[in-house]
């Protein structure tokens, strides 16, 4: 059993609490991420499992070991560290060797997995190099190698894909999503950049100043984030956020933005009911914000009078950037759309997707 | 309107001018400066130069003719110095002394120097700074109850005991020097091994220390020429003559050299002296400039 | 990532420590009380006898003696040794074939051991055989001076020889630090009309700074120390002609026995070689330029 449990963790450096009260249950076989900007904790809270740190407070576990006190050779895990961190005077066939013959692991056998690896890896003709003779790519995979070639319970990965250019990481993620389908591990995975989150994990943890905000599948984080940071966190371009009035009208609810005014759907009246004549945060993504030139049917329409001032052409879509008032927002709409900047249209927004927060706490009314 | 042609023309031949003066003034600037450069070199060089051709003479050549070279080169000479005056005794005993304390220095002082530069502990800059302070002391200071502390550990005039007393007064460069190579190491080489299953030990003679290599051999080449060439500790502890070290026994055949009159056999000596610094010199250079000044810059 | 740390901490401090607690440490502590000891080595215990020694050492008309050497040699051989260092640096620096040559070659009197480089000028200032005389000779002057044998040239003849040692070090130290500023600030203070002088005085020198200072003080200590080349060359004669601190020390310890008083000798030296350092620093300070 490869699980791995973090109960009231807490880590402090000096004055800055690294990692506050984190508690979360990541199932064996998972592809765990935690996500989150910089300072958020993340990579402390892999360390920590790894035993590369000490928790002030609280437990680890890896399966049903308690492991707080357990050093980090004896733990069955394995390590990718974003500089690879490969031994410069070793070859790749003893960077990849190296942790086994500590164990004292017969040397055929050795030879065996090393072998294995370097296989799935398509690294087989790099064994003999050292690693100052390849490219980063290939370094990395001979990272990755020597955490495979332990066979351990759990992968630890902090930010692999960070030091490769743009074209390689989006490869490269593809082939770690298919080794974790292969060896059919626990992997947990550490990363800045939510497209890689959302991407490969199956469970994501979003992490702000030592917080855990929101474990959670992909889809599920997109689309009932739990708060403001977590809403905009997830997706490209970020979610737009209005500052509003939850105003009641004739029986029905609307959220007034000042300059527009745009209707609650009857699914969530209820829930929102509480926070008439109160003051909200409206969110919207630009996905769901159409020109009205190019509407896409199903949508529950509500129209916001906006001045275009940027236009961005994707190729695929076009990002607009808009003014209603003096509060900008962004919407992608269809690339058929004709438009200047400087020209005024409508928006057309898609509120069976809105998001309501609450103002103060920042937490999403449900 | 004047024509761009024109214009050209007519500045051509003031400017043709004024480019002839730089020249010149470039040209007379270079030839200066290549005639300093080349007055110091020949300075430089000369005498050891000199020094080397002068010991193949005879002492009556020496005598008459300073400047002129041997008439056949007297392998002899060396050999005497070897031999009778005692270079061969000398240079063993050198041997002896530098070669234990070199190893022993570069590896008490890389020890230390990793504990320090990346182990966090109570104590850890009070103990560092301890070691470096020691770098501003002059020898002199400590030399007289150097001598009766070693005369009353029965240390004087042994070979371990200058042993020991170079390796230590050896430790506070070394260790300055190290530490400051240590912080660059990455971390994530010692995470990377910790997570692979070495234990403290482990990682710091598996991967740490070979990583250490340039700065061991830099540090091992200025301990190499700083302890081949030390002068004041031989000098004071070692009383014996037949024990004596290279550069105290060479200084005991100048002095003497007033009443013994083998001049060719001391050029001889200087020069059996001089080679082994001479070619660690030549084999390192490049290390030896870019450590020293490294060094000294961070400083 | 620091389990078990102690395992390593104490083992390899150990023996380092100790080394030098034994050997550099207690001996330095241990002087300070010597010097205030009367000790001819004889008796097993020193004999306390307070500041004596150095009221003693305030009369001695040697001491004073062998001080003002070393304050003639700190007022000449640094700023000449760092004149001569700056000027070669720059002279290599500006693209002159060759450069690495002579680089190596300047070094080469670094590398020799003192007692060597003594020996090697000491047959160079042989009034009879030396090359130095000998070349005099075949320019026609016919009565060269005996250098290391008479008193008024001797004191010059040393100092030349450290100069002649040193220059190389310091000329490579300079051009590391020469070769580490950008060539940027050079190109952009051309632009602004900048030539040779202006360039070393305005970018060079400020920028270098720092390195000026500590060679400073290195050539200071060393001013005031020059034990091996002088106990080589003419051990502190002739007459006490070019006698300095160290070899006074020297002399009175292991000659003369005078253990407490050479003890004594050497903390004053001490004290000096600190408050030069300190005043030295003092006294180049300059806002530093980082860059």
């Amino acid at each position: 059993m490869a699980s791995v449990t973090y109960e009231h963790v807490t880590k402090r450096f000096g004055d800055v609490v690294a990692v506050n009260d984190l508690t979360i249950h990541i199932e064996d076989k998972e592809f765990l991420v935690f996500v989150g900007p910089s300072g958020c904790g993340k990579t402390t809270s892999l360390r920590l499992l790894a035993g590369l740190e000490e928790a002030d407070e609280g437990n680890i576990y890896i399966g049903d070991r308690l492991v707080n006190d357990v050093p980090p050779k004896d733990r069955d895990i394995a390590m990718v560290f974003q500089s690879y961190a490969l031994y410069p005077h070793m070859t790749v066939y003893d960077n990849m060797a190296f942790g086994l013959k500590l164990r004292k692991v017969p040397k055929a056998e050795i030879d065996r997995r090393v072998r294995e690896a370097a296989a799935i890896l398509g690294i087989e003709d790099l064994l003999d190099r050292k690693p100052k003779q390849l490219s980063g790519g290939q370094r990395q995979r001979v990272a990755v190698g020597r955490a495979i070639v332990r066979d351990p319970q759990v992968f630890l990965m902090d930010e692999p894909l960070s030091n490769l250019d743009a074209k390689l990481r989006v490869q490269t993620r593809a082939e770690l999503t298919r080794l974790h389908q292969r060896l059919e591990a626990t992997f947990i995975y550490v990363t800045h950049d939510q497209v890689e989150a959302m991407t490969m994990g199956t469970r994501i943890a979003v992490l702000r100043d030592g917080i855990l905000q929101q474990v959670d599948t992909p889809q599920r984080l997109y689309d009932y984030p739990i708060n403001t940071f977590v809403a905009g966190f997830i997706g490209s371009p970020a979610m737009n956020f209005f500052p509003a009035t939850l105003v009641q009208e004739n029986g029905e609810l609307y959220v007034d933005g000042g300059t527009f005014r745009v209707q609650v759907p009857p699914s969530r009246k209820e829930a929102y009911l509480p926070y008439s004549n109160r003051e909200v945060i409206f969110g919207i993504r630009p996905e769901d914000c159409h020109s009205e030139q190019f509407v896409p049917p199903g949508v529950r329409e509500a129209r916001v009078r906006a001045k275009i001032d940027v236009v961005e052409l994707m190729g695929s879509e076009i990002y607009l950037y808009c003014l209603t008032g003096n509060k900008q927002f962004i919407a992608r709409v269809d690339p058929r759309t004709r438009v200047e900047p400087g020209d005024e249209m409508d928006i057309v927004m898609n509120m069976d997707h809105m998001h309501l927060f609450d103002p103060q706490t920042e937490m999403a009314i449900r | 309107m004047i024509s761009t042609q024109e214009t050209r023309a007519r500045t051509l031949p003031r400017k043709r001018q004024a480019e002839r003066v730089t020249q010149l003034k470039g040209a007379v600037s270079r030839l200066a400066i290549q005639a300093s450069l080349w007055i110091w070199a020949i300075l430089v060089v000369f005498p050891f130069v000199w020094m080397i051709y002068t010991s193949f003479k005879t002492d009556q050549e020496i005598f008459f003719s300073p400047w002129s070279l041997p008439q056949t080169p007297r392998w002899d000479n060396f050999v005497r110095a070897w031999t009778k005056a005692h270079i061969g005794q000398y240079f063993f005993n050198s041997l002896v002394v530098v070669v234990p304390s070199v190893i022993f220095t570069l590896l008490f002082s890389a020890m230390a120097a990793y504990v320090l530069a990346r182990f966090p502990f109570r104590g850890n800059r009070l103990i560092l700074y301890i070691f470096i302070s020691g770098m501003m002391f002059p020898i002199f200071l400590g030399l007289v109850p150097l001598f009766f502390l070693l005369q009353r550990l029965s240390l004087l005039n042994t070979f371990f005991g200058l042993i020991l007393v170079y390796i230590a007064y050896s430790l506070p460069f070394s260790i300055f020097f190290l530490t400051g190579f240590f912080k660059t190491l990455p971390s994530e080489l010692h995470e990377a091994a910790i997570v692979d299953g070495t234990n403290q030990w482990q990682a710091f003679f598996l991967i740490m220390l070979p990583l250490a290599q340039p700065g061991l051999v830099t540090i091992g080449v200025f301990n190499v020429l700083g302890m081949w060439n030390q002068f004041v500790l031989p000098l004071v502890l070692m009383s014996d003559n037949t024990k004596y070290l290279l550069t105290q026994g060479l200084a005991y055949m100048l002095h003497q050299q007033y009443y013994m009159n083998d001049w060719s056999g001391l050029f001889a000596a200087v020069v059996i002296v001089m080679l082994p610094t001479l070619l660690t010199y030549s084999l390192f250079q490049g290390r030896i400039q870019k450590g020293l000044t490294v060094g000294a810059l961070k400083g | 990532m620091y389990r078990g740390k102690y395992s390593v901490i104490i083992p390899f401090l150990a023996p380092p420590l100790i080394l030098y607690a034994v050997f550099v440490l207690y001996p330095y502590a241990q002087a300070m009380y010597v010097s205030l000891t009367h000790w001819s080595g004889v008796s097993p215990t020193p004999q306390f006898v307070g500041l004596r020694n150095f009221a003693r050492l305030v009369r001695d008309d040697y001491f004073w003696n062998a001080l003002s050497h070393n304050l003639i040699y700190l007022a000449v051989l640094p700023a000449s040794i760092l004149a001569l260092g700056f000027f070669f640096a720059f002279l290599l620096t500006q693209g002159v074939r060759g450069a690495g040559f002579y680089r190596i070659v300047y070094f080469f009197p670094q590398v020799m051991s003192v007692v060597a480089v003594g020996v090697l000028w000491s047959f160079v200032y042989h009034p009879t055989l030396g090359l130095l005389n000998g070349f005099l000779r075949l320019i026609g002057i016919q009565n060269p001076p005996v250098w290391l044998g008479n008193p008024s040239t001797a004191l010059l003849a040393v100092g030349a020889v450290v100069i002649w040692q040193a220059v190389g070090f310091y000329t490579v130290f300079f051009i590391a630090g020469m070769e580490s500023i950008p060539t940027t600030y050079y190109e952009a203070a051309r632009l602004d009309g900048a030539t040779g002088w202006h360039l070393f005085r305005h970018i060079t020198l400020p920028l270098l700074w720092e390195n000026v200072r500590v060679a400073a003080v290195f050539l200071a200590i060393g001013a005031l120390d020059m034990f091996g080349i002088v106990q080589t060359m003419t051990e502190g004669g002739p007459s006490r002609a070019t006698d300095v601190l160290g070899t006074y020390l020297y002399e009175n310890a292991f000659k003369h026995s005078q253990f407490g008083y050479a003890t004594a000798i050497a903390v004053t030296l001490f004290v000096l070689v600190l408050a030069l350092s300190l005043l030295v620093m003092r006294a180049t300070v300059r806002e530093t330029v980082e860059y």
